[in-house]
């Protein structure tokens, strides 16, 4: 019984890992593809410097033994740098750009992505519609103690990544051998 | 000779915007529905309407259902419908395919290449 239990927690374990891995990977491809070369940051100087976080958008997302929520939290400017309509081809200002728009969709994108790298792991999750916050000096509370927070950073900008995840502890992580079809590959048919 | 008439179904507007500023310098003309319901009700009543390029995950009605719909009992069966999405599991592919899809994009895409879809899919 003992040794169940604790393959059992071994599982929980490990697909927590999984899915911070394969996060930080998402998020950075992610953000490399609209322009911006943040990094994973564990520094405490970076947490003293945290810019003001205005924009944020959170999904929900669930499966047969995994459910949570996924928010990212950005400031102004770094939502607007990564629009892809911030600026049109003379690079003039666009003034239909929507940032509140915008991270709810570059949300939608991440957890697409993570979901996608989760699809080799044997676990398929379905996404709800991103919700979008704004304000001023935006915080997160976890509701969970398995509530992780990951930062990204470059010199001037910071991206703020929550992950909730409950993971039932009957969860099993299995290789997969269907592969996802990759961000930005077009296939007609 | 007239614009081709495309439907792009997604609820960013950044997204559809997106679309369009790749789509309208080709020559295509860009109508927007922001939703599975929305779109529908556009494929049913735009004239001459020669393509659709549809979100999967949306509010009210999504993108496999808005398709599936769209296609069902033989309607629309000259119309090319692409799903753009940041889903890429090969079920739900298959699962669009079988529904009457005739191409799928993982977001971001590439807008030369979107182009060239809806280039040789409207031609």
């Amino acid at each position: 019984m003992a040794s169940t239990a604790a393959a059992n927690a071994s599982v929980v374990e490990e697909f927590h890992k999984l899915a911070i891995d394969h996060l930080q990977a998402a998020a950075i491809a992610l953000f490399s593809d609209y322009g911006k070369d943040l990094q994973v940051s564990e520094s405490t100087k970076e947490e003293k410097r945290r810019l003001s976080l205005s924009l944020g958008a959170a999904i929900g997302f669930t499966s047969e033994h995994v459910r949570g929520v996924l928010a990212i939290a950005v400031d102004e400017r770094l939502a607007k740098d990564m629009n892809p309509l911030s600026t049109d081809d003379s690079g003039a200002e666009n003034s239909k750009a929507n940032s509140t728009d915008w991270i709810g969709e570059l949300a939608n994108q991440l957890l697409g992505r993570l979901k996608n790298k989760l699809l080799a792991n044997g676990v398929e999750l379905a996404l709800s519609t991103p919700v979008v916050v704004q304000g001023t000096h935006l915080r997160l509370g976890a509701v969970h103690r398995r509530a992780t927070r990951l930062l990204f950073t470059d010199a001037e900008n910071q991206a703020h990544v929550w992950w909730d995840a409950e993971v039932d502890s009957d969860l099993v992580i299995s290789e997969s051998t269907e592969e996802p079809q990759s961000e930005g590959e077009m296939v007609l048919f | 000779m007239a614009n081709k008439k495309v439907l792009v179904v997604d609820d960013s507007a950044t997204v559809r915007q997106q679309v369009a500023l790749a789509l309208s310098p080709a020559g295509f003309d860009v109508v927007e529905a922001v939703d599975g319901v929305q779109g529908l009700k556009l494929i049913e009543t735009t004239e001459e309407l020669r393509l659709v390029i549809c979100d999967v995950n949306m509010p009210h009605k999504n993108g496999i259902e808005m398709l599936s719909e769209a296609k069902a009992d033989g309607k629309n069966a000259d119309l090319p419908i692409v799903m753009l999405t940041t889903e890429g599991q090969p079920a739900l592919i298959k699962k669009a395919k079988e529904a009457g899809a005739c191409g799928w994009i993982v977001k971001p895409f590439k807008a030369d290449r979107l182009v060239a879809a809806a280039q040789k899919l409207t031609a």
